[in-house]
């Protein structure tokens, strides 16, 4: 008898790489995570981290050049029946193209490039259903999933296209669209970040909501530390390509171990004047990071001799749940 | 956690600059282009063409109009680097001519006995470089210019196709710049006034540029070209061919530069120079156009090949251009029956000119175009 | 910093936009864009205001008809010169509005967009310098080095071109091209809103240095209520082109007036996961307002939870509550609203 894995997905030192004129790029470099079954987990980051596309390899679908090079994403179905690495999966395949909104489903960030405009949302939705779920009616199916995502007069609306509805509506049906197949996880790439925010505020609330009904695990990518407090179970920091930091969302915010989480934290107004605290320097280009630690050129309590010269491991502080990729994690005090 | 240990000294932090970092658009989009060896190549042949047609004169064994009865539709000779027992003597073999009696034609057949001595930088036919500076050193050709030296062989009348052939590229080559040139005056003109105007301008303009292009190109061309008079000199009849054809190639400018106009009025950078204080003038000299004229560069490399096309066409119909000047399109109303392909294939030469010089801007205008985005970092 | 206290600078009273509908070819396509209607607010000296609304409210549009590089459709604004003189920015033309544009600024929020990517740094922060008469090359040069110095870079990036740098630089550039002519006043226009957390940290803190430095005003216009909260002295909400709310930050933000900053104020995600859960949000029903099909009576009564029977009938005025707080609400006196939560 196997028992289900606790975790749905396990992504291991996954790395994604590309040649380009200055050299192999790496977008992506040991990328290690894990998903709880049934838990939000949010990975945030700022622009260039590799947040996006880390969405993008556990879906395989990178854009070329770019490809997996090294590590595993292990999918663990629920009924126990072992593990897939999904990185060893044909993209195009017909394992791949089952898993994709069969099982694992995405929501992207700008709704209007990511749905058709020559389509209805009706028919997009009725799509994916007729593509994945069999003996169901895709249509009936679709005005159901827009009613439950909160669309007001789904069968009217069902037949209206994507430019006749607003920026909160056009999410909504991209949420109906993603979870019209019942998946098992549902990545969200930054769904709000493009809305004003009484509506991201509704929609974070449906994804709750539609969380806790359905029991399904979501990843919500986002650089909104807001947001992640607000939705989050763990939370995984990412930073030019590297997991810095993951632990539970108390863990992060109370007691954050990397010197770039805390740097975060500091830099958001928070209710106080006065000058903020901010992280000196940019982030650096993918082919241009620095040796050792990714972080240490921006980093206030760089040791050279040790930061420079090798990548930091994961330390765990506290907990086993809790970890900080540095060299001085668990020495300074927080 | 004291504020003092997240600073750190930026001359830390800042890596030198790199090359790409220092260098100015222009620079950047020429490293693009220098990428691109297929636009590089066609950049050279473009070149090239254009600087035989320049001193075609020199690089022309004969005059183009210069005759021979007796070496009429004469094939190539091929040209000898080595003479008997191997030094360097470069010499074509003269004709030993027969007449075919059942045809009622010559016949020429290379002749090993008479050799026909060929020289560089050789004294020949007298000529004045652009009219202006008396010369008559030619890159190459006999050392008797009495000679028949037919590199390409003859025409119907006798005359060197290779002569023919640089000084028709003169006439073809330069035709498609003065064509764009008017095409580029005109089309920015429109162009811009319809960009950065809009309202009825823009929608007059924009429904003249439709109603020029839907009509078709060749009958509108043979019709304005009729109405040429026979009796007009050479120069004036090639003036009047090129207006006739950029009346038509302006609207394609004029549309990139509308688009262009268009694109960039809402940019926050033209709002920013509007409060600085400039001018409108000075925001379409000092801030648009830097920023379309790539686009135009582009652009303009391709609408040359077109004119050069149109100017062969026209010319091979006889509404064009007709002797005495010398142009591909004229050169190939000669290749228009089945003689000249049967038995006269030499004469055929300025099609294969044209398409070089089409497909070498082709490759030079899409290596331009791809080399012109300003925000491929 | 004079800040609540000092003298006015900008008096903008009754100030509207609006955008006629495109004329289609068979009649008119889509009704008249309300992008501003009839706002009237107070800037003073040495303070900075808040602007704040969400899409479609008209912040950005009110920013830029001050700049005029929108022609307002009516109202004034009365603008104090540093000699004492008032100029009505909505009526002035010519040389006398490119010379009120020397001394208003702007900032713009995009860092791509908003310099020329055709010219050197020098160039784009020495323009207006050039415009306003210094023709001499080393005088220009040694200021641009200078505002380059004042906003975080170095003299040597002078000579580059926009491509070369980060977004938070291409950013402080702008900023150094706002100040090159030692400006009262600046609209920076959703300054920080395209730049990653880290960087915005570091040019809100530079605005804050500037400002010190040189006494500047600012209109600070942006969505990111924490931003706002962090950088004004007082906050303007706006809602579908209309004024609802001005008041000093703290009392807005620990008790606002109107029930839209009441939810506005809900929906912004706290960044404290034991607080997250707690607090009940308000939900507003439906969209954000359209510009071009404003609601009768209060603009804001079809999502508002307090509405009666006067809200649908009457629009509201903008009145003063007490303290310098102003709302544009029938019930503002006797409503108790939630403010953000206290840390």
């Amino acid at each position: 008898m196997t028992t289900e894995s606790p975790n749905l997905l396990e992504v291991e030192g996954l790395t994604v790489e590309y040649a380009s004129r200055l050299g192999t790029v790496r977008p992506l470099d040991g990328v290690s995570f894990d998903l709880k079954r049934g838990h939000t987990t949010c990975i945030v980051g700022e622009s260039g981290c590799g947040k996006s596309m880390t969405a993008r390899a556990i879906l395989q679908i990178l854009d070329p050049p770019g490809r997996i090079a090294a590590g595993r994403v292990l999918y663990h179905p629920t009924g126990g029946s072992g593990a897939i690495d999904i990185a060893t999966l044909a993209p195009t395949g017909r394992h791949m193209r089952a898993l994709r909104w069969g099982e694992i489903a995405m929501i992207f960030q700008e709704p209007m490039v990511s749905l058709s405009p020559v389509h209805s949302i009706g028919n997009q939705i009725a799509e994916a259903i007729r593509l994945h779920v069999r003996g169901a009616d895709p249509r009936a199916r679709g005005i159901e999933m827009l009613d439950r995502v909160g669309i007001p007069d789904a069968k009217r609306r069902a037949d209206a296209y994507p430019f006749q509805l607003s920026g909160g509506m056009r999410q909504r049906a991209m949420i109906a669209m993603a979870l019209s197949c019942h998946p098992k996880l549902l990545i969200a790439d930054e769904p709000t970040t493009a809305l004003d925010v009484t509506t991201q505020a509704n929609i974070l609330d449906l994804l709750r909501t539609l969380r806790e009904e359905t029991g399904m695990t979501l990843l919500f990518i986002t650089h909104d530390l807001g947001v992640v407090a607000e939705i989050a179970d763990e939370v995984v920091v990412m930073y030019a390509g590297h997991v810095v930091e993951h632990g539970t969302v108390q863990q992060i915010f109370r007691a954050p171990a990397h010197p770039y989480t805390r740097a975060l934290l500091e830099s958001r107004p928070r209710r106080r004047h006065g000058r903020l605290a901010a992280i000196p320097g940019t982030v650096p280009a993918p082919h241009d990071r620095p040796s050792g630690c990714v972080f240490r050129t921006r980093c206030g309590i760089a040791v050279p001799g040790l930061c420079d010269v090798k990548p930091p491991l994961p330390v765990s502080t506290g907990t086993e749940e809790h970890q900080a990729c540095c060299h001085l994690a668990g020495m300074t005090p927080l | 956690m004291s504020e003092a240990t997240l600073l750190v000294p930026a001359s830390v932090t800042a890596p030198a600059p790199r090359r790409t970092e220092l260098a100015g658009p222009w620079r950047l989009m020429w490293w693009r282009f220098c990428r691109h060896r297929l636009a590089v190549a066609g950049g050279v042949v473009v070149l090239l063409m254009y600087f035989v047609a320049t001193f075609a004169e020199f690089f022309a064994p004969f005059p183009p109009n210069q005759d021979a009865a007796r070496y009429t539709f004469a094939p190539p000779q091929a040209l000898h680097l080595f003479g008997p027992g191997w030094h360097f003597d470069p010499h074509v073999e003269g004709f030993r001519v027969t007449i075919d009696p059942m045809a009622m034609r010559r016949v020429f057949r290379p002749d090993p006995t008479q050799s026909i001595a060929v020289g560089l930088f050789v004294h020949g036919a007298a000529y004045r470089l652009w009219g202006l500076i008396p010369a008559d050193i030619h890159l190459i050709g006999p050392r008797d210019p009495s000679q028949p030296m037919y590199l390409l062989g003859a025409d119907r009348l006798g005359r060197d196709v290779l002569s023919r052939l640089i000084y028709g590229g003169r006439v073809s080559l330069s035709i498609g710049l003065v064509g764009v040139t008017l095409s580029l005056i005109l089309g920015i003109m429109l162009g811009g006034l319809s960009g950065l105007y809009g309202g009825w301008i823009d929608t007059a303009i924009q429904r003249l540029i439709e109603m020029l292009r839907s009509i078709p190109t060749i009958p509108l061309w043979m019709g304005l070209t009729a109405a040429i008079p026979l009796t007009l000199p050479p120069l004036e009849v090639y003036f009047l061919i090129t207006i006739i054809l950029s009346l038509i190639g302006w609207t394609s400018v004029a549309r990139v530069v509308r688009g262009r106009f268009i694109s960039l009025r809402t940019e926050d950078f033209i709002a920013a120079a509007r409060l600085d204080g400039a001018t409108t003038s000075r925001i379409i000299l000092r801030h648009m156009v830097p920023n379309f004229a790539s686009h135009i560069i582009a652009t303009i490399s391709l609408a040359i090949p077109g004119m050069i096309l149109a100017e062969t066409a026209l010319s091979f119909l006889g509404v064009g251009l007709h002797p005495p000047i010398v142009s591909w399109g004229v050169m190939l109303q000669d290749a228009q029956n089945i003689r000249a392909i049967a038995s006269a294939q030499w004469l055929l030469w300025p099609g294969a000119t044209v398409a070089i010089a089409v497909l070498a801007f082709n490759f030079l205008g899409d290596g331009l175009r791809d080399a012109a985005d300003p925000y491929d970092n | 910093m004079s800040g609540l206290n000092g003298p006015e600078l900008l008096r903008i009273e009754g100030l509207t936009k609006h955008f006629p509908p495109r004329r289609g070819f068979l009649g008119r396509r889509g009704s008249t864009v309300r992008a501003v209607d009839g706002v009237s607010l107070t800037i003073r000296q040495g303070e900075t205001l808040g602007l704040v609304g969400e899409s479609g409210c008209g912040k950005s549009t009110l920013g830029r008809c001050i700049v005029r590089l929108y022609e307002p459709t009516a109202g004034h604004m009365s603008y104090r010169t540093a000699d004492g003189n008032e100029v009505d920015l909505a009526r002035v033309r010519g040389d006398a509005l490119t010379r009120m544009r020397r001394q208003i600024r702007m900032i713009f929020q995009d860092p791509r967009s908003s310099l020329d990517p055709r010219m050197s740094v020098f160039s784009i922060v020495g323009e207006p310098i050039r415009l306003a008469g210094e023709r001499r090359p080393r005088v220009v040069r040694e200021r641009v080095a200078e505002l380059l110095t004042q906003v975080g870079l170095r003299e040597e990036h002078m000579d580059r071109f926009p491509h070369a740098f980060s977004g938070g630089e291409r950013q402080r550039i702008g900023i150094a091209r706002a100040l090159a002519l030692s400006p009262r006043l600046v609209v920076a226009d959703e300054a920080v809103s395209a730049l990653d957390v880290s960087v915005q940290a570091q040019i809100l803190n530079l605005l804050q240095d500037l400002q010190e430095k040189f006494g500047l005003t600012y209109l600070f216009v942006s969505h990111d209520l924490a931003v706002i909260e962090h950088l004004s002295t007082r906050v303007a909400v706006m809602y579908v082109g209309r004024l609802v709310e001005l008041a000093p930050a703290a009392a807005l933000f620990t008790r606002p007036r109107h029930p839209y900053t009441e939810a506005l104020l809900s929906a912004v995600p706290i960044e404290d996961p034991a607080e997250a859960g707690k607090r009940a949000r308000i939900r507003l029903p439906g969209d954000v307002a359209d510009p071009s099909a404003v609601p009768s009576g209060c603009p804001f009564h079809t999502r508002c939870r307090y509405a009666r029977d006067v809200c649908r009938n009457e629009p509201p005025p903008l009145r003063d509550i007490g303290s310098g707080h102003l709302a544009a609400c029938h019930f503002a006196e006797e409503l108790k609203l939630e403010g953000a939560r206290n840390t």
